[in-house]
């Protein structure tokens, strides 16, 4: 087998079995599903690009992650999207709401993508890294180059946002206030 | 409320550690000893992290997916500039690909191969069909839908979800003749994948279980497959705190089950399967 066919065969294992998991986290990512599938299709073209340099067992996944998250970045500095962060050292833990597991409920709805929407991208790519992604807080930490302390404090206030985009979205409320993290 | 707001964050940022890891293996050892709020605490973070988790995966793919990222290759050069080596005419690239399919069927077909024997092995339920059904039903499991029919009594379960479903499905209600020390709290009629699923609450030990029972069409699910119990993955992370078995049957008409219980227990899910 050549080179050429052997990175072929190499690639159409990695589309089948990482390309839905992308695509989830995608969509999660973006919103939307077209947009969501261009961002796979980039993600795989530079993986199928660049396939040869990728050479660690084990570490596939993880390497089209963080292409797709460069792409993603990448687009949304194309697009010059404002991004509004707030301080991540200010440490915002809520009271559990009455209803003990209110996002529970988000899963038979669409509210869920809503929420995650609402969110700024660098708590909506954190927050997906750990739940979606399956990486530890620290392994986040390191591939976003930030502090440990500011991917738990962007988690619980992911966590939180979405709880409360939730029971805005349940009590029809028409405008955002200035603490959501909206964009 | 009163539980206090820095135990709280404390319990949220132990439940985001791996569950091997020795900080939170510490406490958790420590639970036992702790007061009823912070266990009930405790488990709610988890709950609602497990919940998000599965609710992430629900979306589905365009269908034509990956076969529009099979054929990315075909536009484009591997390695970063196009290189004179492969600036090759078309009838050697068009022998490449066609070896290249020769070959990758040549070892696919010998990767999934059943091993000889003097036995017939069902095939691997899809990865991806199992993924989804997983997903489905650890939610189903997680909500703890409200009974259609509460009993204990099997033949008052049996007959009132039959009622329910009528002729809705290929096959007649079946409860499983679980173990003794399986109690049955009841069931209903749910919506699963693309149709209706028999779903029915157990408990054992102080454990919840759930018992699915649904045609395999709801998913496109092959009707024979070998019985399996999928194992956590970072797409499937829920499965690291609760244990899902699927596996055929043929009570009267071909359906699929899933049993489902947390994993923490020794009892196998399977063990619902002995109908």
């Amino acid at each position: 087998m050549s080179g050429r066919d052997s990175l072929r065969v190499r690639y159409e294992a990695l589309v089948q079995a990482h390309a839905v998991d992308l695509h989830r986290f995608a969509y999660r990512l973006t919103g939307k599903m077209d947009a969501a599938q261009d961002l796979v299709q980039e993600t795989f073209l530079e993986a199928w690009r660049s396939i040869g340099s990728q050479s660690e067992p084990g570490k596939e996944l993880a390497w089209l992650f963080s292409i797709l998250r460069h792409r993603w970045a990448h687009q949304r500095r194309d697009s010059s999207r404002r991004i509004q962060t707030r301080d991540d050292s200010e440490q915002l833990h809520q009271q559990p709401s009455p209803e003990a597991a209110v996002l529970d409920r988000m899963i038979h709805t669409e509210r869920l993508q809503s929420a995650l929407d609402a969110l700024d991208p660098p708590f909506r790519e954190t927050f997906l890294m750990v739940f979606m992604q399956g990486l530890t807080c620290k392994e986040t930490a390191d591939a976003l180059g930030v502090p440990l302390g500011t991917v738990l404090s962007r988690v619980s206030r992911a966590k939180e946002a979405m709880r409360k985009s939730f029971r805005k979205g349940k009590q029809r409320s028409a405008s955002p206030s200035s603490e959501t993290m909206g964009k | 409320m009163s539980f206090p707001l820095d135990m709280l964050a404390r319990l949220q940022e132990l439940a985001l550690m791996p569950t091997d890891d020795p900080e939170r293996m510490r406490f958790v050892a420590e639970l036992v000893s702790a007061d009823e709020e912070t266990r009930a605490c405790w488990a709610a973070v988890l709950e609602e992290d497990n919940a998000l988790r599965i609710a992430l995966q629900r979306t589905e793919p365009p269908v034509d997916l990956l076969e529009k990222l099979q054929k990315l290759p075909d536009a484009n050069t591997a390695g970063k500039k196009r290189s004179a080596s492969f600036s090759i005419p078309w009838p050697v690239a068009a022998a490449a690909v066609l070896g290249v399919l020769a070959i990758g069927g040549y070892l696919i077909w010998n990767v999934y191969q059943p091993p000889k024997g003097h036995f017939v092995q069902l095939p691997k339920a899809p990865a991806e069909i199992v993924g989804r059904i997983t997903s489905l039903t650890i939610a189903d499991y997680l909500a703890a839908p409200p009974l259609d029919v509460a009993s204990s009594d099997p033949k008052t379960v049996t007959a009132s979800l039959q009622a329910r479903v009528g002729d809705k499905m290929p096959f007649p209600v079946i409860l499983p003749a679980a173990p003794t020390d399986f109690h049955l709290q009841g069931g209903s009629i749910l919506t699963l994948g693309s149709g209706l699923a028999v779903y029915t609450a157990w408990m054992h030990n102080g454990h919840r279980y759930a018992l699915f029972q649904f045609p395999p069409a709801n998913f496109s699910m092959p009707k024979e497959f070998m019985r399996e119990e999928p194992q956590p993955s970072p797409a499937q992370s829920a499965l690291a705190t609760y244990r899902l078995a699927l596996w055929p049957g043929k009570p009267g008409g071909i359906c699929t089950w899933v049993a489902i219980g947390e994993r923490s227990t020794d009892h196998d899910p399977f063990s619902l399967s002995t109908y």
